[in-house]
């Protein structure tokens, strides 16, 4: 299909345009040291981060002990905790990212592609849940579903795939009406192909865009959570609720915040740049 | 007001012109060498393709080139140049002396602002005038443009304007200071066909009226035989031929003013072939020779190494080896 | 213009009715009673609190109970703190919160438009970088790390502001305010940069360039409106990150605002707290939203007829 490979041409054109912003492939490289670490990290050692050593309770950083960065009060390894912790935030990040672009970009593509009443119907909606407190939401929801990570996931999703909704919502508009899509409704393509086969496809870049900062956002917003005591619960370690502990012995020690809060903010920084340099790639008139 | 007096001395007397472009790969040249001559109250055609560099010449005049842009040569308006005048200078030449009717109407005018404080920001700017007695003459130049109603017009905002409404508020504005010389940037190419002509017309009569010189940027000949008086054709940012209007439509010599006349729509005829796109972009400065020599069907071979120079042969000026070898022959 | 103050309004009216039973029937539907956690309380006692609550009664008849005390804004006894009323509750922290979310505003306001004036006007000097950092560390650090930190720099090494709490007047509250303010300096500079880039390009600018304006006047007169529409369009969604990022600082720094009292109620289960500043907030972003639009209408011509 022609339509295709154009829209493929120009992906593959503005990869090469990304591959050419530095600051943001030292980001991608970063943050897949980060996720290394993370996932695999842990296993290097012969403890795992819900081990209390009685030997070492709160513990300061010696590179010469087992614990590199040091014990929590409760003789917790904190690289060992961090590092699982990074492992709940980046996948709560990457899922919730990816199942709530899914569905926003699904919901949009069909409330475009139908227009008329289904369309103004669905936006209507979108546009009542806009106006809701997001944070205010996530919480209700949170609870609705009763806590723990499960609850939170989906409390986020639920919040979060509005934004993608719209946004490619606009293009299917645009779109439904292109010779391509009228071509294959007149060669019998029933809606749901049409909508899969060539709605999304060609809204790719966009979605990439914006999928791309959906990202940061979730997991800003499972760290927030988590903080206020909302979100994953002690003794699972998450970014957040570590955060939330080594500010409460701040006073004392600043390395319980310093060493979660860096990796943070580094994966929210690189999450940035990446989106930063995709946007710069794929919408080159943005700015 | 003009300070030139009536003599044969030009108002504006353009020489060696030309506009460079920065880009990331390269510089580009979109203007190179132009001269010419404009006396007052003349009518001044320039005509050429998209990527001629014809819009470039009057943005050079008036300080607009776009921040990568640079010109260089000389354009003596009332005993300055304008080429390269500081910004504070050129605010007192700007909208006074010279104004310019640009291209685009839907977007020339501010959103924000009401078309009458619009008009009489120059009045008040140059003038000192107070908001009212602008406003005033604003309302006055509304009429004369052919705008209906215009006391209640002048309050209302841009948006609630037609194309060619906006382009007889913006020609209202750019003639309000009664300025020596008048810049027009393909005026009509925007609007629709009908209202062309009216547009066309009313540039034409107001200055005549007012003996306000103009230079009309076109790439439409018809444009041209309506309105003007001197035509000069640009080609890769170079002038290929320069005469009065008669003797170019009817005698053209330079083999691209050829073809664009015999691409000229004519009523109830067949258009006539198109003139096909070169390759490559206008003013890629790499090709030494005449930069119509690609396209031109009696291309010599001095025409691809050697550039024609410019040279009067009245009752035009023309550059093209062609004449030299009639001329030898 | 009627007619789109008219919708508008309607349009919060839905999203707020909305919100009032999702709220309404989330709690109700949510695992665990206010009293679960007292155990030990005889079945006599929790009936009679029950009843109290009329929380004896079916959930259609408590709801229609709910919206009949919004009517006349009755929210409720909380059911935590049994003495107040939602109302008391609200009326005591809400002063806190306004004052910190309106001067953190105002801040970054001021600071994010001149920056990003200041990166428009020379791109590339030592502004526009300096604008840029702030940018970056603005939307890539979160409230919870950077409040901390500079709590811990300012209030415990330093010891130029307190560390929390009320007790030292306005100087307790220059912390919070600067925190809460960072996120939306790094988004108010980095949205009035690109939106004055693009505005210096519009055709209209270069007319006005053409008429000789003058520098100073063909910004005042001719850049500032397009460049501040889309910074004014982003008043309703810094309402929004203003109240989450209050719920933060609060908690951070100890401030009775109605964050806290917000989180508080949320872990405890208090219904009526929570639902009344759910609601609050959700007006408050309506209201908000509305008077956006209707700066952006009185700025833009363009917006004042139809939508």
């Amino acid at each position: 299909m022609a339509a295709d490979t154009v829209a493929r041409s120009t992906l593959a054109l503005q990869f090469a345009r990304f591959r050419r912003n530095r600051l943001a492939i030292v980001s991608i490289w970063l943050l897949a040291l980060i996720v290394a670490a993370c996932f695999l990290g842990p296993y290097a050692f012969p403890f795992t981060g819900e081990d209390a050593d009685f030997d070492f309770i709160g513990a300061p950083i010696d590179f010469t002990s087992p614990h590199l960065f040091g014990t929590d009060d409760f003789g917790r390894d904190l690289l060992v905790r961090t590092l699982e912790g990074g492992r709940v935030s980046l996948t709560i990040g990457f899922l919730g990212a990816f199942v709530a672009g899914v569905i926003g970009v699904l919901y949009g593509a069909v409330a475009g592609f139908a227009g008329g009443r289904t369309d103004s119907l669905m936006m209507r909606l979108v546009e009542v849940l806009y106006g809701f407190p997001y944070v205010i939401l996530v919480i209700l929801l949170s609870l609705l579903f009763g806590g723990g990570n499960t609850a939170l996931f989906a409390a986020i999703v639920f919040t979060l795939w509005l934004t993608p909704a719209v946004i490619v919502r606009s293009q299917a508009e645009g779109l439904a009406r292109r010779e391509f899509v009228e071509a294959a409704r007149a060669g019998g393509m029933t809606s749901t192909a049409i909508v899969l086969r060539h709605i999304v496809p060609n809204c790719a870049s966009v979605v990439i865009v914006y999928g791309s900062l959906l990202v940061p956002e979730v997991i800003l917003s499972e760290s927030f959570l988590s903080f206020l005591g909302i979100g994953i619960k002690e003794p699972q370690a998450s970014w957040g609720n570590l955060i939330q502990t080594g500010t409460s012995a701040m006073s004392t020690d600043l390395r319980l915040l310093l060493l979660p809060g860096a990796l943070l903010v580094a994966v929210l920084l690189c999450l940035n740049f990446i989106a930063d340099g995709l946007r710069d790639a794929f919408d080159p008139n943005d700015r | 007001m003009p300070s030139t007096p009536m003599t044969a001395e030009p108002l504006l007397s353009v020489r060696g012109l030309g506009v460079r472009f920065r880009l990331p790969q390269a510089e580009v040249t979109a203007v190179d060498g132009v001269d010419f001559d404009l006396a007052r109250g003349e009518v001044l055609g320039i005509v050429g393709e998209s990527g001629s560099g014809k819009s470039q010449i009057l943005f050079a005049l008036m300080g607009l080139l776009a921040a990568n842009g640079g010109a260089s040569g000389e354009a003596r308006f009332g005993g300055r140049n304008l080429v390269g005048l500081a910004e504070g200078e050129l605010d007192r030449v700007r909208g006074s002396d010279i104004s310019i009717v640009f291209q685009d109407p839907m977007t020339a005018l501010n959103p924000f602002m009401r078309i009458g404080d619009q008009l009489a920001e120059g009045l008040i700017v140059h003038r000192g005038a107070t908001r009212r007695s602008a406003w005033a003459e604003a309302v006055a130049m509304l009429d004369r443009v052919g705008i209906p109603d215009p006391a209640a017009r002048a309050r209302a905002y841009p948006h609630q304007f037609s194309g060619g409404m906006r382009q007889r508020v913006m020609i209202a504005m750019a003639l309000l200071m009664r300025p020596a010389i008048l810049l027009a940037d393909e005026p009509t190419t925007a609007l629709d066909v009908t209202i062309q002509a009216q547009v066309l017309d009313l540039i034409a009569e107001l200055a005549r009226d007012s003996g306000t010189a103009v230079i009309l940027v076109t790439h439409d000949l018809g444009v041209v035989a309506r309105a003007c008086d001197r035509v000069m054709v640009l080609y890769g940012g170079q002038v290929m031929e320069a005469a009065d209007v008669d003797t170019l439509f009817a005698e053209p010599r330079h083999p691209y003013t050829q073809g664009l006349l015999a691409a000229m729509p004519r009523l109830g005829g067949e258009t006539a072939p198109r003139l096909g796109t070169i390759p490559g972009s206008p003013g890629s400065d790499a090709a030494p020779g005449c930069p119509f020599a690609p396209r031109c069907d009696r291309r010599l071979p001095r025409c691809t190494v050697e550039r024609p120079a410019l040279v009067d042969r009245p009752p035009r000026r023309i550059a093209c080896h062609l004449e030299a070898a009639d001329a030898a022959s | 213009m009627l007619r789109f103050i008219g919708r508008r309004v309607w349009d919060g009216g839905l999203t707020l009715a909305a919100l009032v039973t999702l709220t309404f029937f989330v709690m109700r539907l949510a695992p665990g009673g206010p009293f679960s956690k007292s155990r030990k309380i005889s079945p006599e006692i929790l009936a009679n609190i029950q009843k109290t609550y009329h929380l004896d009664e079916p959930v259609w008849m408590q709801f229609g109970r709910y919206v009949k005390g919004l009517v006349t804004f009755d929210l409720g006894p909380s059911t935590r703190f049994r003495d107040y009323t939602v109302g008391d509750m609200i009326s005591a922290g809400l002063p806190w919160s306004v004052t910190i979310g309106i001067w953190a505003i105002i801040v970054a306001t001021l600071i994010g438009v001149a920056l990003g004036v200041a990166g428009a006007m020379r791109r590339n000097s030592a502004a526009d970088y300096v604008a840029g950092i702030v940018g970056v560390v603005g939307v890539a650090v979160p409230i919870f790390v950077i409040g901390p930190l500079l709590q811990s720099v300012f209030a415990l090494r330093l010891g130029w502001v307190p560390v929390g709490g009320i007790g030292a007047g306005w100087r307790a509250l220059v912390l919070p305010i600067l925190v809460l303010a960072l996120p939306n300096v790094a988004y108010i500079s980095r949205l009035t940069r690109s939106s004055m880039i693009e505005t210096l390009r519009e055709n209209y600018v270069r007319t006005a360039r053409a008429k000789g304006v003058g520098a100073a006047r063909m910004v005042r007169r001719h850049v500032l409106k397009g460049t501040l529409l889309p910074v004014i369009a982003y008043l309703g969604p810094a309402t929004a990150a203003i109240i989450t990022g209050s719920i933060l600082i609060e908690t951070i720094f100890a401030l009775p605002g109605i964050g806290r009292h917000f989180v508080d109620a949320a872990l405890n289960r208090d219904y009526p707290l929570v639902m009344g500043i759910t609601l609050l907030y959700g007006a408050l972003l309506i209201v908000l939203n509305i008077a956006t639009d209707l700066i952006r209408a009185w700025i833009d011509p363009r917006l004042r007829n139809g939508r």
